[in-house]
């Protein structure tokens, strides 16, 4: 195998010569680091290139940070969004976060940890994402919802509004649906990693399939069955009593809040 | 006919598209579409910048009260100000009545109520 061809050794002439324009350069990145909040002194290359990516106004900061996606920000919406288990378009929240950070890159001058604050960003393009979905919602077609339900002979808008829906849902209730009907994590397991009861988990996914299923149909009842009237519930309530007055044992059927 | 989303084929073609729609890899965006993201950002950015001038156009008649007007009338200039330069650097296009707000007092702005229609206007974003 032939070996690779190294470059030419330089002469201490050679490095003499090139002495004074060493220091500058190295001052320069050392200034640009104390101001990003870098301490020199324990800096390595990766703390100069970083505080040289960050440098600048934003848009120059952008032509740094969008190709080849050096501060990982896509990655870091993908976590943000299963964080958070929403339904949105991650090509709207990676475009937001990108902006964010090139803007947030003047602003903010000191930071301990870059990849927090990278997180932080998308985070906060996402709840942003969010409260313009329910402040102002409009039917985009390019959404990746969108995409995907046309051809599928599903109404996009419908789909749009139901997984605006979802998105409005406590976060428990969207997290044991997309675990249970996304991930497709079996109850068992799911429950067992909780350390929730198999039956809430599976309420709490139901409460996420309704969201979608009602923004199709608003006119319908919820699918869900409803919670029994109090007449009902106040017949349960002194039957029970009377089996306990009469010493029988509690039936089970009787817990139930739905009458059957 | 018309399959209803309440039938079981139409239930597995929506959770079909649910799966899909499920946090994922995000393309590689091109730096025209993050351009024109930031300018977006730098909107909105403007839009809340008028709005809060809006609010800030008349000093507050109780003397109490002046120092903290005076106070968020500062840092609102610092802001805007920073907003102004970046815009300008980057190529960016400022709201003329910012800019009229940068250049002149408080009591020389334009009114409230035209502050607060062109924060609204700016706000309401092209899609």
């Amino acid at each position: 195998m032939k070996s690779r061809a190294r470059p030419p050794r330089r002469t201490q002439t050679q490095m003499d010569a090139s002495a004074p324009h060493a220091p500058a350069a190295e001052d320069i990145a050392r200034g640009r680091m104390r101001e990003r909040g870098f301490d020199p002194g324990t800096s390595n290359s990766t703390a100069i290139e970083v505080a040289c990516l960050l440098a600048g106004s934003p848009r120059e900061v952008l032509a740094r940070i969008v190709p080849g996606d050096p501060l990982g920000v896509r990655d870091a919406v993908v976590a943000a969004l299963h964080e958070a288990c929403v339904f949105l378009d991650a090509d709207r929240v990676h475009l937001r976060g990108l902006a964010r950070i090139a803007r947030g890159a003047a602003r903010s001058v000191t930071r301990a940890d870059l990849a927090a604050w990278v997180r932080e960003e998308v985070a906060a393009a996402v709840a942003e994402l969010l409260r313009e979905e329910i402040e102002a919602p409009r039917a985009d077609p390019g959404t990746a919802q969108a995409q995907f339900a046309r051809p599928l002979g599903l109404d996009p808008e419908a789909v749009q509004r139901g997984c605006a829906a979802f998105n409005r849902l406590p976060r428990t209730d969207r997290a044991a649906f997309f675990a249970l009907v996304l991930r497709d994590v079996g109850l068992d397991a799911l429950a067992r990693a909780t350390g929730e009861a198999p039956s809430e988990l599976g309420r709490r996914a139901r409460r996420g399939l309704d969201a979608v299923l009602h923004a199709h149909h608003p006119e319908l009842p919820p699918p869900t069955r409803p919670i029994a009237p109090a007449r009902d519930h106040a017949v349960r309530v002194a039957k029970k009593e009377a089996g306990r007055s009469a010493g029988g044992a509690d039936d089970s059927r009787q817990r139930t809040e739905t009458p059957r | 006919m018309k399959s209803s989303i309440l039938d079981r084929r139409a239930q597995a073609r929506l959770l079909r598209v649910l799966r899909a729609c499920t946090p994922r890899r995000p393309r590689r965006v091109l730096l025209e579409e993050a351009e024109i993201e930031l300018w977006r950002l730098y909107r909105r950015e403007q839009a809340e910048l008028l709005r809060q001038a809006g609010d800030l156009r008349l000093a507050p008649a109780r003397t109490e009260a002046r120092s903290a007007w005076r106070a968020a009338l500062r840092d609102w200039r610092r802001r805007a100000a920073e907003c102004a330069g970046l815009c300008a650097h980057d190529g960016y296009p400022l709201a003329p009545r910012l800019a009229a707000c940068l250049a002149h007092p408080a009591h020389g702005w334009p009114a409230a109520a035209a502050l607060h229609s062109d924060a609204a206007r700016l706000g309401a974003l092209p899609t």
